[in-house]
């Protein structure tokens, strides 16, 4: 879902869409692995609710119950716990930082190189910086120009514009028109037979690096404050995902007789929520105040943990 | 109508839970990638609430599709589907669905200007720099074209820095017009000094006049573009007519798929119509988001005609 909405909003961004959504579909799904980590504890959470429910249904869980031991059932759930963890970590550390550059990289040359087709409705916009009115295209040419450029308020009218892509540059030729400026310098009108106009890469959007472009280690020994915090944040994370493993383990094989467990799910769950809300603002603290210290950090969001996990194990007693 | 009323308060059952639970989970995507913003936290919570919301109004036929997958699971699972298939044809199925249906129908519509509206509503958590910095006003017809500019608003003062018109006929810039010095007056921005070009020359104004009308309708949106042409507006309504027809299609057709008489079959593989649901899903998708240049029209209505069959060959099968 989250990597549909990332499709329909690259395509939002430029207005247009043709034949290349194929690929912007590939690169969004390239980012996929570093969005789906600080989701991992809730699906495994929101999975576990699925498992109960499926056994808990088909009356699975009572056969289960009378021929396997409750440490036979540990065992094999831990098999599949240390599983799970280990793909988080690899996909955490190694996985979603790779795709991530690649993805960020794929991203920007999509929009830097207006790469998404022709623009609907005949116009397109970079930014604030220029927008272009056309009656028709063929290839990278547009037909029946009216052009704005912001910058010193520039008004264009020409029979068409070539756009040619370097490496660096993005340039707008047009052909054959006439270029009124308006501001408090300049007042005047020009009628050229060729006029170009170009959008350095400084104009164009840079790639900065994020804090997905680190892994936890790099992300902690980082120079700048809130980056280390995002890297002391994914090892929370990691804590809480132990936690809530813990918790699922209990969850999958809680039999209540004829009952419907929704009321104790959601009560967990919404545990969990206030935690990440919790947590959230402990990292927002640490980032904007010097008064609170990493160690705090640690003991509250452990002291908090620890307490959602026997509140959730009372709950499903 | 007991079976009627229990489909009915089982589907918004499950279509509740799907809601929060996703909610849930966008909801924390969102305020992990928004604790960056330069805000205080109940904004950041705000913002993160609104933004999950967002995921929705993107794409709306998501939380059907899932309820529906899900609440097929849940009647198979008890076998409740094959007595339901007992009692009620398809087309009563169907019926019993309408009002959900049509209430996703409306808001999937919707979806543009519920959009904007959050992005109104964002807008005032965060400090944008651009924000507000751009307003375009065109009216492109064949011959004729105007184009006004307002920057760097101020919405609160409702201040215009600059305001710039430039008329074009036959690719030729006929009149052109630039102020700076203006001043709110109601919804009226009134031009104390201006700058005219005229047919090549250019003259200095002193004089007081009302350049621009009905300005909050413009500045309270976070939309930048306004067209005005009527002409693409009545092109776009055909269109609009179309798409109308398009979604109420594929909110038919899940809900057939989803009901039709093979679900019964307990051997039936769910990963099977899992998919079928979501490639159609996905064609839904693409199709809503492509816009041609050339034959659009005739584009979007063969798209419609695509799902048309699909729905046809349904209800032959059933």
């Amino acid at each position: 879902m989250i990597w549909i909405s990332q499709i329909i909003r690259i395509i939002e961004f430029q207005y247009s869409i043709s034949f290349q959504i194929v690929e912007v579909a590939i690169t969004t799904l390239m980012a996929l692995p570093s969005f789906i980590n600080p989701l991992v504890p809730y699906l495994v959470l929101l999975g576990s609710f699925m498992i109960n429910y499926k056994i808990s249904s088909s009356n699975e869980i009572i056969i289960y119950k009378q021929y396997f031991s409750k440490n036979e059932f540990k065992k094999i759930y831990q098999v599949i716990i240390i599983f799970i963890f280990g793909i988080y970590l690899i996909n955490n550390e190694f996985i979603s930082k790779n795709f991530y550059e690649k993805y960020k990289n794929k991203e920007l040359e999509i929009r830097n190189n207006l790469k998404l087709g022709s623009p609907a409705q005949n116009e397109f916009h970079i930014d604030d910086i220029i927008s272009i009115f056309f009656d028709s295209k063929l290839d990278e040419s547009f037909f029946n120009i009216s052009a704005i450029i912001f910058k010193d308020n520039q008004f264009i009218t020409s029979d068409s514009v070539e756009i040619e892509l370097t490496k660096e540059d993005l340039n707008l030729v047009f052909h054959n028109g006439e270029r009124l400026i308006l501001n408090q310098n300049e007042k005047s009108k020009t009628i050229f037979d060729k006029f170009t106009f170009t959008l350095s890469d400084k104009k164009l959007e840079k790639l900065f690096m994020d804090k997905d472009h680190y892994n936890t280690y790099e992300l902690v020994k980082h120079s700048e404050r809130d980056f280390r915090n995002h890297g002391h944040n994914k090892i929370v994370n990691y804590i809480l995902l132990i936690i809530v493993s813990l918790i699922a383990q209990n969850i999958v094989f809680f039999y209540k007789n004829k009952k419907n467990n929704i009321f104790e799910f959601s009560s967990i769950f919404l545990i969990f929520i206030s935690i990440q809300i919790i947590n959230s603002y402990l990292v927002y603290t640490l980032n904007n105040f010097n008064f609170f210290g990493l160690t705090i950090y640690y003991i509250i969001n452990i002291i908090i943990m620890v307490s959602a996990y026997m509140i959730s194990l009372k709950i499903i007693k | 109508m007991i079976i009627y009323r229990y489909i009915l308060n089982k589907c918004i059952k499950t279509i509740f839970i799907c809601f929060l639970s996703s909610y849930s989970i966008f909801f924390i995507f969102s305020l992990v990638g928004n604790l960056n913003e330069n805000i205080s936290f109940l904004s950041i919570i705000l913002l993160s609430l609104i933004n999950s919301f967002q995921i929705f109004v993107y794409i709306p036929s998501y939380l059907i599709i899932l309820s529906l997958i899900i609440l097929l699971i849940l009647l198979k699972s008890k076998n409740e589907l094959l007595i339901i298939k007992e009692y009620l044809s398809i087309n009563r199925t169907i019926i019993v669905f309408i009002p959900i249906i049509l209430f996703f129908i409306i808001f999937d519509l919707n979806k543009n200007h519920l959009n904007e509206i959050s992005n109104n509503i964002k807008s005032k958590f965060i400090i944008n720099e651009n924000y507000n910095e751009l307003k375009i006003i065109y009216n492109k017809d064949e011959n004729k074209e105007n184009y006004r500019v307002l920057k760097n608003i101020d919405t609160k003062e409702t201040k215009i820095g600059e305001y710039l018109f430039f008329n074009v006929q036959n690719q030729k810039i006929t009149l052109a017009e630039y102020n700076i010095n203006t001043r709110p007056i109601g919804d009226k921005i009134i031009s104390q000094e201006s700058f005219h070009y005229k047919d090549d020359n250019f003259a200095n104004f002193l004089s007081k006049e009302i350049i621009f009308e009905n300005i909050f309708y413009y500045i309270e949106t976070t939309k930048k573009y306004f067209n005005l042409n009527k002409k693409q507006n009545k092109k776009n309504s055909i269109i609009n007519l179309n798409q109308y027809f398009f979604i109420s299609l594929f909110y038919l057709i899940t809900t057939l798929i989803i009901f039709k008489k093979k679900m019964v079959d307990r051997n039936l593989s769910l990963t099977k119509v899992s998919l079928t649901i979501l490639t159609i899903f996905f064609y839904y998708l693409i199709i809503n988001e492509i816009h041609l240049n050339n034959y659009d029209l005739i584009f979007q209505l063969i798209s419609t005609l695509i799902l048309l069959t699909i729905f046809f060959n349904l209800k032959k099968n059933e």
